[in-house]
Order: C-alpha cells, then sequence, then structure tokens
C-alpha cells in the first residue's frame, strides 16, 4: 500500500493540470445537466465561439474524450511497452502500479463524479441513501465501459499517436465486424441467441482484463496484443458460425394460427398497374410493404411482432430466403392493421417482381399481459409515481407525460381513452384531436438494472399517439395529424408488462406479384 | 568466489537475425567486468536479457543467484542499472527524482545521495528535462549508486560523453566499485582499460574470449622482427599470429598467445636465425582493432 500511495502522490503532482481540467469538465456539465448551456454561465466564460459548442450534448462527449485522453496520459507516465522506460528496472510491484493507477482515477474521476451523481438524485427529488448500491452500480459499468479499455489501450501502446491510431484500428475493425454481420443470415435476431452472446461478452471482457494485467505483470506487449486480436477472432468465429434461425425457433416455438394471441392474416393487396418501379433507380434497395391484418387481441394484452421470416419462390424456380430479420411492431387490441416493410436487393427484385409468387411467412411473436393495471389521474402539477417517478404534463406538448425516474426507464403498459377523460381539444390548423384508445409500450427488463451513462436520473417521456399521427389526404387539402390530448384529471391507465410467451406462427400468400408490394409513395395513409 | 551474473547457452533472435549467439559468460562477485565489442556486438541485447527486459530465445541466464527470467519487482533493490538509452521522467525535477526513488530501496543512502549530487555537481531544482546528455547519466548513475546495490549494470555508460564527465563518472563508480560488482558494456576501450579487472570480448553476439586483464595484457603481444635479408611470410602462420605483415626485411605481428620461450621457438622454425625479436605490451584498444580486423578478414 505504502508503494501504491507513493506512486500515486506522484501522479497527482504530476497531473494537477489535467485533474482541474477534469473537475473543470464535471462542473460544466453539472451545470448544463441541471439548468442548461444557454444560461449566464457559459455567455460569461466569454463570447459566443467556441463557447458555444459547450452543450449538453458535447460536454457528456468532450468530458469522455478527456478521461480517455487523461487515462492514457495517466498509464503512459509508466510505459508499459518497450525496454528503455527508466522505471522497468526499478523495484515497482506490478499489482502496486496498477493499483496506483486506478486508486488515481477512483480518487480524481470516478469519486467527483460520484458526488455529482448524488447531486443530480438530490436535486431532481430522489433519496441519495437507498440509491447508493445503484449509483455504485453505474460506477462500475463506467469504469468497465471507459476506465478498463482506456487503461488496457493505454498499457499497450507507447504514446498518445500511438493509442489514438489504436482507437483507429479498433474503429475500422468494429464497422468490419458490422459489415460482415450484416451479411450473415438471420443476424438480426441474434439477441434471441442469449447464451452465444453472453459468452462473447464474457470471452471479450475476460481477454480485456487479462491483456491488461498480463501486460502489467509481464510486460509481454505483442502477446497481450495477440490475445487480444485471437479474441477477437474467435468471437467472430463464433458469431458467424452460430446458427441463429435455430435459435429463434427455440425461442418462439411453432403454433398453429388458432392457438395465437392475435388473429393475423396477410390483408387483400390492390393489384398494381405497374410494369416496374421508377422511382429512386439510384438506390440500391427496395422496400416490400407487407400489410396485415390483426384481431382478437386480448383486451390488456399486447402482441409484439419481433421478428419476421419472408421466404420468396417464384414458378421459374427462383428463390429469395434473406433468413430473420428484426422487427419491432405493437399490436393492441384497437389494432386493425400493420404494416411490415421489408427490404429487398434491387437486383433480386427485378428478377422477380413481374412473376407471381408463393410468399412463406413466419412471424416472431412476444404476447405480453398487463400486470398490476391501476389507473392514475393526470394532474396539473408535478407528481411523484412509484413507477414513473416524478412526472408532470406540459399543455404546450399535451400528448406526452414527462417523468425523471433514477437509473433505468419503467417497464410500462400504458393507455388512454379519450372517451373516459374529460380533456376538450379543439381543432387547431391541421392538428385534429385523436378520439381512439392509445398506447404507450416500454419494453420490460430488470427493474433494478441502470442504464450505462453519467447522469443516475433519466429524463423520459411517456408520449401517446407517436407512432398513429396519420395524414389523411382529401383532394388538395392539406394533410391532417391527429394529436393525442391528455389534460389534468385525464384517466391514465398504467401497468407492468408481463411476458405470456413467445410463440411462432406460419402464414402463406399465393399468387403475389412483389411488385404490388414494392413500396409506392401514393400508397401510404 | 560465486558469480553474479551467470549465462549459459544465452541466444537471442529478432526475426532473422542473430543478436546473441549461446553466450556463455560468467561475472565473477567483486569483479570491475567490461563486456566490449563493436556496435551490434550484442551487448545491450545481452544486458538487457541479464535485466529482465527482453526475453531470451534460448538459454538461461542468473544474476545473484536468480533466474533473469523471473526478475522482477523487490529483486531490484538489489541491482543498479543504468543505460545510454535510458528514458528518464523528463517532467520531473533532479531532487524530486531522487526523493521519489528513495521510498523504493530500504537500502537507501541519503548521505550518499548528497555526496553523489555533490560530486556529480546535479542541480537538484532543474527539470531533468533541461539536462544535457552528460547530466542526465550522471543523474541516472547517481539513483543507481545511492541504494549500495550489489551489482551495478552500465550499459555503454560513457557513449558521447566529453571527458570531464566520463572521469566524474569513473571516480563515483570506482569509489562503489569495492562493495558491488560492476558489469558494464563499452566500446569505449581506453577508459575500461584504466579500471576493469575482467573483460569479455563480444563479436556478431559470439563470445570470443573471457578473462582477467591482468592475463589478456599478457598474452598479447606486437612483435617485431627484423630479418637478415627481405622473404615472403612463411604459410600456414601460427592461428595465435594476428595481422602479419612483411615488409623491408620487417615481420611485423600480433602474438595473441604469448609466450616469451614458446613465441620466440616459433620464430626460429619459421625464420631461422633472425637480426632482432621487438617485443611490445599492447594497449586494450590495439588488442581488439586487432581482432576486429582478424574477424573481418574472416
Amino acid at each position: 500500500m505504502k508503494q501504491t500511495l507513493h506512486i500515486f502522490k506522484k501522479d497527482a503532482r504530476r497531473h494537477w493540470p489535467e485533474i482541474l481540467i477534469s473537475l473543470l469538465l464535471l462542473g460544466l456539465y453539472v451545470k448544463v445537466t441541471l439548468h442548461g448551456a444557454n444560461d449566464r454561465t457559459i455567455d460569461s466564460i466569454g463570447g459566443s465561439f467556441p463557447w458555444a459548442l459547450l452543450s449538453e450534448q458535447s460536454i457528456p462527449l468532450l468530458m469522455i474524450l478527456f478521461w480517455v485522453f487523461f487515462t492514457v496520459r495517466l498509464v503512459h507516465g509508466e510505459t508499459l511497452v518497450g525496454d528503455r522506460q527508466w522505471w522497468i528496472s526499478k523495484p515497482y510491484q506490478w499489482w502496486k502500479l496498477l493499483g496506483a493507477k486506478l486508486l488515481f482515477l477512483l480518487v480524481f474521476v470516478c469519486l467527483p463524479l460520484f458526488i455529482a451523481q448524488l447531486y443530480f438524485l438530490r436535486h431532481a427529488g430522489f433519496p441519495i441513501f437507498p440509491n447508493l448500491i445503484r449509483v455504485g452500480h453505474m460506477q462500475l459499468d463506467l469504469g468497465l465501459t471507459l476506465f478498463l479499455p482506456s487503461i488496457v489501450l493505454a498499457s499497450l501502446t507507447k504514446s498518445l499517436g500511438q493509442a489514438l491510431l489504436g482507437v483507429v484500428t479498433l474503429f475500422i475493425g468494429l464497422m468490419l465486424m458490422v459489415s460482415l454481420f450484416e451479411k450473415i443470415p438471420s443476424f438480426g435476431m441474434s439477441s434471441a441467441a442469449e447464451g452465444i452472446g453472453d459468452a462473447c461478452s464474457t470471452l471479450f471482457m475476460a481477454a480485456v482484463i487479462g491483456a491488461g494485467g498480463w501486460q502489467y505483470a509481464r510486460r509481454r506487449t505483442w502477446a497481450s496484443r495477440g490475445l487480444l486480436v485471437a479474441t477477437a477472432v474467435v468471437i467472430i468465429v463464433i458469431m458467424t458460425l452460430t446458427p441463429y434461425a435455430k435459435f429463434v425457433e427455440k425461442k418462439y416455438p411453432l403454433v398453429d394460427s388458432s392457438q395465437a394471441p392475435a388473429r393475423i392474416a396477410p390483408a387483400a393487396l390492390n393489384p398494381s398497374t405497374k410494369k416496374g418501379i421508377s422511382e429512386e433507380r439510384f438506390l440500391p434497395d427496395i422496400y416490400l410493404r407487407v400489410p396485415f391484418a390483426v384481431s382478437d387481441i386480448a383486451l390488456g394484452h399486447v402482441v409484439l411482432l419481433e421478428g419476421i421470416k419472408f421466404n420468396v419462390e417464384t414458378p421459374d424456380g427462383s428463390k429469395w430466403d434473406p433468413g430473420w430479420k428484426r422487427e419491432s411492431t405493437e399490436m393492441w387490441t384497437e389494432d386493425q392493421q400493420k404494416v411490415v416493410l421489408l427490404e429487398m436487393k434491387r437486383k433480386q427484385f427485378e428478377r422477380m417482381n413481374l412473376q407471381t409468387a408463393q410468399l412463406h411467412i413466419e412471424l416472431a411473436l412476444a404476447e405480453f399481459a398487463e400486470k398490476e393495471p391501476r389507473e392514475i389521474l393526470l394532474r396539473e402539477r408535478e407528481f411523484f409515481d412509484p413507477q414513473l417517478g416524478i412526472c408532470h404534463w406540459d399543455e404546450k406538448d399535451p400528448s406526452q407525460i414527462e417523468c425523471l425516474r433514477p437509473f433505468a426507464y419503467p417497464s410500462l403498459m400504458a393507455t388512454f381513452d379519450p372517451a373516459k377523460s374529460q380533456c376538450k381539444a379543439e381543432e387547431r390548423g391541421n392538428l385534429i384531436p385523436e378520439d381512439k384508445v392509445s398506447h404507450v409500450w416500454f419494453a420490460p427488463h430488470d427493474e433494478n438494472s441502470v442504464e450505462a451513462g453519467l447522469n443516475p436520473i433519466v429524463n423520459y417521456s411517456v408520449r401517446f399517439g407517436s407512432r398513429s399521427w396519420q395524414a389523411s389526404f382529401q383532394g388538395n387539402a392539406r394533410p391532417r395529424l391527429r394529436v393525442v390530448y391528455l389534460c389534468p384529471g385525464a384517466n391514465v391507465r398504467l401497468a407492468k408488462p408481463e411476458l405470456v410467451r413467445h410463440i411462432r406462427v406460419h402464414l402463406e400468400m399465393s399468387g403475389v406479384r412483389l411488385l404490388d408490394l414494392a413500396r409506392n409513395e401514393s400508397d401510404w395513409d | 568466489m560465486t558469480a553474479s551474473i551467470h549465462a549459459e547457452g544465452l541466444s537471442k533472435r529478432f526475426r532473422n537475425v542473430s543478436a546473441l549467439d549461446h553466450l556463455n559468460l560468467e561475472v565473477q562477485e567483486g569483479a570491475v567486468h567490461a563486456l566490449v565489442g563493436p556496435n551490434g556486438a550484442g551487448k545491450t541485447t545481452a544486458i538487457k536479457i541479464f535485466m529482465n527486459l527482453i526475453t531470451a530465445t534460448s538459454g538461461q541466464a542468473q544474476v545473484l543467484g536468480m533466474d533473469s527470467r523471473t526478475i522482477r519487482g523487490k529483486f531490484y533493490t538489489q541491482i543498479g542499472y543504468v543505460s545510454e538509452n535510458q528514458e528518464l521522467p523528463e517532467w520531473m525535477k533532479v531532487g524530486a527524482l531522487l526523493e521519489y526513488l528513495r521510498e523504493f530501496y530500504p537500502t537507501w543512502d541519503i548521505e550518499l545521495e548528497t555526496s553523489l549530487v555533490k560530486q556529480f555537481e546535479l542541480p537538484r531544482q532543474r527539470k531533468i528535462k533541461g539536462l544535457s546528455r552528460g547530466m542526465k547519466m550522471k543523474l541516472a548513475l547517481a539513483s543507481a549508486l545511492a541504494f549500495h546495490p550489489r551489482l551495478i549494470v552500465l550499459d555503454e555508460p560513457f557513449g558521447g560523453l566529453d571527458p570531464l564527465v566520463r572521469d566524474q563518472l569513473i571516480e563515483g563508480l570506482l569509489e562503489r566499485a569495492g562493495e558491488a560488482t560492476v558489469f558494464l558494456s563499452s566500446h569505449d576501450l581506453a577508459e575500461i582499460e584504466s579500471f576493469a579487472s575482467h573483460v569479455s570480448y563480444l563479436e556478431e553476439g559470439k563470445l570470443r574470449f573471457s578473462e582477467e586483464m591482468t592475463s589478456l595484457a599478457a598474452r598479447f603481444r606486437e612483435v617485431e622482427i627484423t630479418l637478415d635479408k627481405e622473404q615472403r611470410l612463411p604459410s600456414p602462420l601460427p592461428e595465435s599470429w594476428l595481422q602479419a605483415k612483411a615488409a623491408g626485411g620487417v615481420v611485423r605481428f600480433v602474438e595473441s598467445r604469448f609466450e616469451e620461450e614458446r613465441t620466440a621457438a616459433e620464430i626460429q622454425r619459421l625464420f631461422g636465425d633472425v637480426k632482432g625479436v621487438d617485443y611490445r605490451a599492447m594497449t586494450l584498444r590495439a588488442i581488439f582493432l586487432a581482432l576486429a580486423r582478424r574477424a573481418e578478414q574472416v
């Protein structure tokens, strides 16, 4: 411990300017988070440019980038790469050196942030002590996602230039990986292969910790770099060879459509007189617009379309089977039709578009039911709800309830029925009040989880109708938008979503021309 | 006597280049042992392996009884290592670095530190960044001597330094030599000659010889034979004769296994009666030049 503190003190003496800059950025971050960037504080710093760049979005980014730079500088104080450094033949003990660097980050970066996070909680009106552990959890997440990779990056590089090159290489590598994964059939539904994803994450984290630890303990730079590259290769191989379709089929067992939580059938298509699709010819992809008729969803339930598999066969033997695609479409009791957009390569489309094709469609569905449903009365003033957090409604944006909540969004099914409320709204310009039931859906998650980030307070909106705004076309009249109007005294039904089951249904469409499915601007409602 | 450094079959390859080729070396405790050889001979590589700064491709070395591959952490409290290309913490002041290092060594001697700072005329308040190369070497040496190390390892400590600084460094080193083994590499042979007790010669990664300075000085002689008449060099010449040349009735060579009677008998055998023979003692520099030239010819 003595040696750790000794190195710590040396680093503190060396890096005091960086410590000051970090604290200044944190102070600015607290200021803009609580009061916005356009107040006198920023103005008083001096002029507009470059201070105009300081905003709620740019300051956290600037602060994080500075922390990465700071961590790299700190670790490079005792560079681990090379054999010419003065300190490597001195009686440093590697774990004490590493401990000193971690202690430094803990004291000068994490602790001030921790205090700021507690201040955010208190300022928002939430108690500090019951939330201490979850703030600690946020810090741990930040440590694992930001400081650990920065330490490992610095431990495997000799200079800031090399570290920057490392970041660029990593970025290019990630881009290549993403473009490779996009080509893997059914990769869009990789979330169905939960075990594989967890295993790869664990493997990656173990490799990062292992490479950093190994480098500190033995200074075997190329071996440590090799460990990271080898792990990346193993992960790519695992991700590439995983049979995602099998995992989807296992997670979503096939049921007969009569047992499905909703009656879903292909909707009738208007035959097109088109002989080809001409618009946007320069685009490499065509969007197929597949409408489904939806009915018989139980009250208090929502059915999520989480994935779709679309297989096309034409009489000339041509086939198109892109595998499972990720979807995110909600189907509520009141819904009658839903449309799914599918991307198809133009060349493929042009080979098949005029033929009558057989379409085999599989839908991966998740059914959720309301748990502990209750109704709340919307108030004119700020109110606290144990599920939503601290919320208020603002008549300037009457469709939504704005809320603050510590650590994460709630899992939520919310319903607003205008017929049951006394909210009177008049048509204003092109806005007309929505008279149908509206819903809000926040996917269920572990209630004790924390969102990754710096601020423990999540600022979110429960916005009704955002998905169902409609424009109607009446001759040459301007489109009119349907808007949900909430008001004080309105009844809003809240519930936690509870998973009922995952299922898969199979649908067939015969004698369909892909041309009739191709997106056309005039097809939109 | 025990060995402070013992290397056995030590080899190091950098891709296709062999930097060190089966080095067997023993550095006796208490010796001032110089590892000499031309640039690129493998001296620095050998030292870095002994210090566990790089790993050997094969073979092993023991330093103060410890396998060099396991040297780390506390073990360095026994070794003072200075290298000409060591990167010092340039942002620190001289005094701050010495104060900082004190805490790492239980045997750090503040009086000795003060005396070394005075002897080397080190400016405590100046940043290392602003020091000359010579000053940096003196600082590195002071920081390597102030804790009474059992082994002092110096890699080309005198390279590029002016004579005054060199003398200061050697003086500082010699004052400590009694209590520690000193192992240093250099191609600056004149300085080595004045204080090294042992010398090893490394060439193209191979150890050509390793012996005490006194025996080395005794076995090398510049020999000049004056003949009655001009004649060509006989063939073959003894292997121990280096750089043999004949001109105008005079034959000159370097005898690398000099024993007066044996050398005289060889001369008698090859040239018969000669007018005169002159044996001259050689400087270390002359010895190594002779060895290096032989290597070039081979």
